[in-house]
């Protein structure tokens, strides 16, 4: 969208862009002095409720409502460029994480008043080291070794773990949507993650014993 | 792995079915490690999984529009995230607007200019006053009103990149919805008073605060 000729569009057209289109358009918009509303309110809508229940499982109830808007905000006030889905949502992850860690740093701050932290961009000691309470402890651990065991697969190998462990595809629509792997290879990829995961934290347990 | 696993599929299938899915509710079938396996792998779903259809409708019911109306104003406005901040921080102190506006005008050293002062830290919540025209003694003030330091407020006033409306030659200082759609369109927060300048020659101290810099 960048150096086009703005164009303002209406609501059957924003609410069928995918989210990255839509914060895009939401630079677009702002930059050229467009309402912004619609946009933002659609997102809010979009985005809001999986965010509360991402937040939900690692601050207290009463807290759950501050971290998600304080999410929200940072992910529309801040300038996105990435070029996908996946992008978008993987940089709404990092922020989710930098807030429950600004949150779990200091409870009793306005989360809304911590800036997100720019200069740590990707630095992972630093989320952990904020994270203290010791579901967060036994969090980390487990993200950690989550995060490793996908790193270690290839791009088309972490895309069948994603489909077929994290969205609970079937094998053969996995296949079907991964070139070169078979429905058998799904199964054998899925479980070598597994144990890869096992072996990682029982790894974590020995050096932490 | 195995009762995690089972466990998320049953998440997932109750996510997609479009239930409530609180994550919280099949944790608590769970206890240490698993527990923390079960809630990154439902974090790992949840960063996949579609996001809702827009429904105008169940966005009226959702009660996000006051949200989304905040985010909006911190847009659009020329004072960072101090629409979304600002309010939340006087409710969460319990401040009625019209006794933190007392409290601020006194702090102020201007108790006979509450009404200026209260339409100034409006147009505060709302945006419309750039935040670096607003003194850091407004600030030190406000600050321990609303139980946070002047530094703080300051930040948030400055959170936002550049781009707003505010920084747009020839835009209006304040757009609202170019193509407004009344069934659409969000409560407002609060009813704008006028504006303090508005009609007024004199430059006074209360004007010099918030808007001097």
């Amino acid at each position: 969208m960048g150096g086009a000729v703005f164009k303002e569009k209406g609501e059957s057209e924003l609410a069928a862009m995918p989210e990255h289109h839509l914060i895009a358009y939401l630079l677009d918009a702002r930059a050229n002095g467009t309402a912004t509303g619609l946009p933002v309110a659609i997102l809010v809508y979009k985005l809001m409720s999986d965010v509360r229940r991402r937040v939900a499982m690692k601050v207290p109830a009463e807290a759950i409502d501050d971290v998600a808007e304080t999410v929200l905000l940072s992910a529309l006030t801040s300038n996105f460029d990435g070029a996908s889905v996946g992008e978008f949502r993987a940089w709404l992850t990092t922020i989710i994480k930098r807030r429950i860690a600004d949150y779990h740093r200091s409870p009793k701050t306005e989360v809304r008043l911590v800036p997100l932290p720019d200069e740590h961009e990707g630095d992972d000691e630093v989320w952990g080291r904020h994270a203290s309470v010791p579901f967060e402890g036994e969090a980390i651990d487990v993200e950690r070794a989550l995060d490793q065991a996908k790193r270690e697969l290839n791009p088309d190998h972490q895309e069948v773990v994603g489909l077929y462990v994290f969205e609970d595809l079937p094998a053969g629509e996995v296949a079907a949507r991964v070139e070169e792997i078979s429905e058998a290879n799904v199964h054998k990829i899925a479980q070598r993650f597994r144990d890869r995961v096992t072996d990682l934290l029982s790894d974590r347990d020995d050096t932490s014993t | 792995m195995a009762t995690v696993e089972t466990l998320l599929k049953e998440y997932i299938a109750a996510h997609r079915a479009g239930d409530e899915a609180d994550p919280r509710d099949w944790l608590m079938r769970v206890e240490g490690r698993e527990r923390a396996l079960l809630a990154a792998m439902i974090d790992g779903y949840l960063e996949r999984a579609p996001a809702p259809e827009w429904d105008p409708e169940a966005f009226r019911q959702s009660g996000l529009a006051p949200l989304a109306e905040r985010v909006d104003l911190a847009l659009q406005g020329q004072a960072g995230t101090w629409p979304a901040v600002l309010p939340s921080l006087s409710h969460k102190a319990r401040l009625k607007r019209s006794d933190l506006v007392v409290r601020l005008a006194a702090a102020l050293g201007v108790p006979d200019k509450q009404e200026k002062v209260g339409s100034y830290y409006h147009e505060m919540e709302r945006g419309l006053l750039p935040a670096e025209g607003v003194h850091d003694r407004v600030l030190e003030a406000l600050g321990p009103i609303l139980g946070h330091s002047a530094e703080a407020l300051r930040a948030a006033g400055r959170a936002i990149a550049p781009g707003a409306v505010g920084d747009v030659p020839g835009a209006a200082a304040f757009a609202r919805e170019a193509r407004p759609d009344p069934d659409f369109a969000a409560p407002a927060v609060s009813s704008p008073p006028p504006s303090p300048a508005a009609g007024e020659d004199d430059w006074d101290e209360v004007d010099r605060l918030f808007r001097g810099g």
